[in-house]
């Protein structure tokens, strides 16, 4: 463990303040919609145990983080608890907004966490992982044997092949899945196919890949821009953001969520939330020559340095990283977690639907920007989307569009 | 008063005006470095910020007419008593005491081309074939928010227009009917030109809205450069790209704008008035 290697085993700040109550303090919590419904579901338990009450505060993901930029630049803290995404570290870290929380958590704590080398910043953890979020693909058998595909494409251009014959049979009006809008959530599968067709984004400079015909980013835009065109995608994905398509896909439209989250494969498997819970199946993100590749997206939660209720809101991540509640947080809604000692139990019974592909997939996450990620990386997603938006609508060629997103990395790295 | 008004308006403004003149990163706001007129420079050639100009124009020309010409409307509909007009205009007033984001929500949903009810009732009246998409249509977007927009404002400009009317004494219009003048000239050669004021007013408040749209639009369509309002721009420059001296620079930019903007109303509505 980075942060606490050789050093001697201290007592941790949790365990300091063990005795200290805060029974009747109120904190809040502010967190995406992913997390609401098993969020609500254990506040009560944690409240009846602790004294503490929790106000839990749900926003979407764009007007999240704005809301959380806005309120540390006045010194104040947005909650006593706040998402905290992994391309946040650089800049967050560097303005001092987050309280570091190395003696937050044992050291036991720290070296079952998987992801947590992501939050570090200059030795400090400032936030906890809490969803490992990567991406996988999501397919509905259903609409494949249908169309006769007996076998699944694993390369990403015979899959969009199958796709056009799916439509072509009229299975599927549209069925491939990814969201347009001008919203964060329409990058991710061309960053996750640029991956997985054996490219990077950026060289060591940040200097763009995507511009090429021959690049994997290149192509990876041309398969998406394609499927639009050729209206495999919904024409209104342009208005669609990452959790709407999520919500189609689990009733019943579309036959391949190119980039769902890994913590669907619960939701979509349970028949209960799930049209599709008996012809759904999870597969390694197809890839060129046999290749495939993903990345994460990890979130975590950190206390903001303003909090007035720290030690109170350090025991609720407490609370929600016990390996109890991790499991139930995983099983019924969906929050694939980062302890490997959660994982290893889960796969051990069965918990988790897809177990064996899952674990493949886990093996193939790399770091999106294997050369650290630079800190202009949100606002530069927040282009990037954009200029998608505008593609698909047709107000950009493929080429003008990569050139845009390229333009404005070249603009943002010379700052 | 006099220190109320350097409090809260003439100091702020100074130091915005101040800082629009230095490089000032949002995640370091103590340090800085004058920078001239680069944030100013810089802003004119964004073809983001001028496709944003172009946006917010739009909403303001298309927002000030269709204001004052339904507002007008529904001022002449609403003066005269009738059964139920004031559950009426109870209702009328709804839409106005609504959110902007709230707004967004509700408008986002009618618009929505899966489950959107725009869209079931003009295929159940069998005007579109098939689910129509309004939102991010290049074509329409810009109509649809600032329908959205309309839809907010115009309460308010029925019931300031709606209230001046009621302040023309009944005696002069039945007089003027007695004369043989029928509704229509009374509307145009006695309503109309005592209107002129209050234009003044309701245009003015018209283009503070319209060039304050910001939530409609952001949550309707995100930052989509068709719908991106300066607003939306300013935002995504100061808080997104960390860049306070250039949002500065542009809240500058846009102040100015919108001051010029009610000058300039306020000589051509007085020139009207004189004329009268």
């Amino acid at each position: 463990m980075a942060g606490c290697k050789g050093e001697e085993k201290k007592e941790t700040k949790a365990a300091n303040d063990s005795t200290q109550s805060q029974d009747g303090e109120e904190i809040t919590v502010l967190l995406p919609p992913w997390y609401e419904e098993g969020l609500t579901a254990a506040i009560p338990d944690f409240e009846e145990k602790t004294g503490i009450s929790v106000k839990l505060e749900i926003m979407e993901w764009d007007p999240l983080r704005d809301r959380i930029v806005q309120s540390c630049t006045s010194n104040k803290a947005p909650a006593d608890i706040t998402e905290f995404s992994w391309d946040w570290v650089g800049t967050f870290g560097a303005a001092g907004w987050y309280e570091p929380l190395n003696d937050y958590m044992d050291e036991d704590f720290w070296e079952d966490c998987l992801t947590k080398d992501s939050y570090l910043y200059e030795g400090n953890y400032l936030a906890v992982p809490i969803y490992n979020d990567f991406r996988m693909t999501y397919l509905n058998t259903k609409d494949f044997s249908e169309a006769g595909i007996s076998e699944i494409p694993t390369d990403a251009f015979e899959l969009l092949e199958a796709a056009e014959k799916i439509k072509e049979q009229g299975i599927e009006e549209y069925p491939v899945s990814l969201p347009l809008s001008a919203t964060a959530g329409a990058t991710t599968p061309w960053f996750m196919l640029t991956k997985s067709l054996g490219g990077e984004l950026f060289d060591d400079n940040y200097k763009a890949l995507f511009t090429e015909k021959d690049s994997a980013g290149y192509q990876a835009m041309e398969w998406i821009m394609k499927a639009y065109e050729e209206e495999l995608v919904n024409p209104a994905a342009v208005d669609y953001q990452g959790t709407d398509i999520v919500d189609h896909y689990m009733n019943g439209d579309g036959s391949i969520d190119i980039a769902g989250w890994s913590g669907n494969v619960t939701e979509y498997f349970n028949a209960d939330k799930s049209a599709i819970s008996d012809s759904v199946e999870v597969v390694k993100v197809p890839g060129a020559n046999g290749s495939s590749r993903t990345y994460s997206l990890l979130e975590g939660i950190g206390i903001p340095a303003a909090s007035e209720h720290k030690e109170a809101a350090a025991e609720f991540i407490k609370y929600i990283n016990t390996e109890e509640f991790l499991k139930t947080f995983f099983v019924d809604y969906g929050i694939f977690p980062s302890s490997q000692k959660v994982i290893d139990s889960l796969i051990e019974s069965e918990d988790i639907p897809g177990g064996e592909v899952v674990s493949e997939v886990l093996g193939t996450i790399e770091p999106l920007f294997p050369q650290g990620a630079p800190e202009w990386y949100g606002t530069w997603e927040g282009e990037t989307a954009t200029i998608m938006n505008q593609m698909a609508k047709g107000e950009m060629s493929l080429e003008e569009g990569l050139k845009a997103i390229a333009d404005s990395a070249d603009e943002l790295n010379e700052g | 008063m006099l220190l109320f008004l350097a409090g809260f308006v003439i100091i702020p403004l100074g130091v915005s005006i101040f800082d629009s003149f230095f490089q000032v990163s949002l995640l370091d706001v103590d340090s800085r470095e004058f920078s001239g007129i680069q944030n100013y420079i810089r802003l004119f050639s964004d073809k983001n910020v001028r496709q944003a100009f172009l946006n917010t124009s739009f909403y303001v020309v298309t927002a000030l007419t269709a204001e004052s010409v339904l507002g007008i409307l529904t001022a002449v509909v609403l003066k005269d008593k009738f059964r139920f007009r004031g559950i009426i205009v109870a209702i009328l007033i709804l839409p106005w005491a609504l959110p902007p984001l709230v707004n967004g929500v509700i408008w986002k949903l009618i618009f929505d081309p899966s489950i959107g009810m725009l869209n079931s009732v003009l295929m159940r009246l069998e005007l579109i074939e098939e689910p129509f998409i309004w939102l991010n249509n290049p074509d329409i977007s810009k109509i649809c928010v600032i329908i959205v927009h309309i839809w907010k404002m115009l309460p308010m400009i029925s019931i300031i227009f709606m209230a001046k009317m009621q302040t023309i004494p009944e005696e002069i219009l039945e007089a003027a009917s007695l004369d043989g003048s029928g509704k229509f000239k009374q509307f145009f050669t006695m309503i109309l030109p005592n209107m002129r004021g209050i234009f003044l007013i309701t245009l003015i408040q018209g283009s503070i809205g319209a060039v304050h749209l910001f939530d409609e639009p952001y949550y309707m369509t995100g930052t989509a450069s068709d719908t991106r309002s300066l607003l939306i721009e300013d935002y995504l420059i100061a808080f997104r790209k960390y860049d306070l001296g250039e949002g500065m620079a542009l809240a500058m930019v846009i102040s100015f704008s919108l001051l010029i903007m009610i000058v300039l109303l306020m000589i051509l509505v007085r020139r009207g008035t004189k004329d009268v």
